[in-house]
């Protein structure tokens, strides 16, 4: 039950419709019954109401202003594009979507403009070798005479192995030594022009068959395969059991000196 | 400017139908608190296109009266400026003011200059929830403070509207003898 205080301090709530049910049903139970606090109920109300109309009295024009925030807002000259009606789905799905397709364009686009992933790992090393041993021209491992090399190479290959004594017209046989990339060995020849250039013959065993190139040559009935690494030509034929890389700055050079050892 | 639009049709039209419908009511109450008319539909705008900036936003179904009220304001205060002149009664003083009794219907323009006296915030909370028929917790979200802040602010402002209506009364009722004699 509400008495007079507690009535007074509720009437605000009350004509605000923010009493529960059971003190609203209490209040107005005692304004039932008390006239004083019903006077105090009248006078609150009034003064609500008299706020309220008069503030609601003044009426202002706002046509003018309706219109400038349409224009800002929903009235915005736009291009509007047809509206697709794709499936909603996560940004996340959206964005590994994303990914893939890069991923897929370095992994399929890139290689063919640049020559270098679609060809196996081997070519790759097989020249990187070139440029280091052609650099390396001053260490003591490399054996240098005609008869040196031809022992070298029939020690490594455990049988008698013809060595082209040049390439071209202009590259001679400068040097050879054993090189190892990838865990696998190679009679590494050096061929040399007078004025500083080289190609290189890799000599070494077919073991695992011939690693795929960028693309195959067929010449003479033979198969070669070609890749083009930093600005490299290196071609590679399998030789009975010997697998054979060839190592020149053109095509033209690389084919011949591999075409030189095959065709002996 | 934007190139493409970033609002769908339906957003626009929600627009329309759910922000701009309270433009009467946000001017209405932007008048109440700013300097001037102009001061009064330049806050009004930037609320509008404020709400526009950030309709993507907003959630379907929520309050979006309570929300405009809530940038409203925001603008206002940042807009800052001096408050408008307003009279603070001390408690003692107000020992010495008859209270409001409706004997007499005041005019429009009294109560208005009453409600002028209020402080801002009093006169915010009054406008959300005399006026504009707010519940305590709306006017809540749209101020940004708690629901027993604004039953507190309320109370106070409705005691301050009451005893300034008082005054306005007296002097009223004294000018009227005076005009008798």
């Amino acid at each position: 039950m509400f008495d007079c205080q507690k009535t007074r301090e509720f009437i605000d709530l009350y004509l605000d419709n923010e009493l529960e049910s059971v003190p609203t049903k209490h209040l107005a139970e005692h304004l039932e019954r008390c006239a004083k606090c019903r006077r105090e109920f009248d006078l609150v109300r009034s003064q609500n109401e008299l706020l309220a109309s008069s503030i609601k009295e003044v009426l202002y024009d706002t046509t003018k202003l309706r219109t400038e925030i349409e224009k800002a807002t929903v009235g915005k000259a736009a291009i509007r594009l047809p509206e697709l009606s794709l499936p909603r789905m996560p940004v996340w799905v959206l964005a590994l979507g994303c990914i893939l397709i890069v991923a897929l364009s370095v992994l399929f686009y890139l290689p063919g403009r640049m020559g270098v992933a679609m060809a196996h790992p081997l070519y790759g090393r097989a020249a990187a070798d070139h440029r280091v041993c052609a650099a390396d021209s001053a260490a003591s491992d490399w054996i240098r005479s005609q008869a040196g090399i031809a022992e070298l190479a029939t020690s490594f290959l455990n049988e008698k192995q013809y060595v082209p004594a040049s390439v071209g017209r202009e590259y001679r046989l400068a040097r050879a030594r054993i090189c190892k990339f990838d865990g696998v060995s190679f009679l590494h020849l050096i061929y040399e022009t007078a004025d500083g250039r080289h190609a290189s013959l890799f000599i070494g065993r077919a073991d695992n068959g011939v690693p795929s190139g960028e693309l195959t040559e067929t010449v003479n009935g033979r198969d070669l395969q070609v890749a083009h690494v930093s600005a490299l030509a290196v071609f590679c034929a399998q030789d009975g059991n010997r697998l054979v890389f060839a190592a020149a700055p053109d095509d033209n050079l690389a084919r011949s000196a591999l075409l030189h050892f095959l065709d002996r | 400017m934007a190139l493409f639009s970033r609002l769908s049709r339906q957003q626009r039209e929600d627009f329309k139908s759910q922000a701009l419908v309270n433009l009467d009511a946000l001017t209405r109450t932007a008048v109440r608190l700013c300097d001037s008319r102009e001061a009064a539909e330049d806050a009004v705008q930037e609320t509008y296109l404020q709400a526009w900036k950030y309709w993507k936003t907003f959630q379907p179904g929520t309050n979006c009266r309570s929300w405009l009220f809530r940038i409203l304001f925001n603008v206002i205060k940042k807009r800052g400026g001096a408050d408008r002149q307003q009279v603070t009664i001390e408690d003692a003083a107000l020992d010495n003011i008859v209270r409001f009794i409706p004997d007499r219907q005041l005019e429009t323009y009294e109560v208005l200059e009453a409600f002028e006296h209020l402080a801002k915030e009093h006169r915010a909370v009054l406008m959300l929830v005399a006026v504009e028929e707010m519940t305590y917790k709306e006017a809540a979200s749209a101020l940004g403070v708690p629901v027993g802040t604004v039953m507190s602010r309320l109370n106070r402002a409705r005691g301050q509207l009451r005893r300034w209506l008082g005054r306005a009364e007296r002097k009223s009722l004294a000018d009227a003898a005076g005009k008798r004699q």
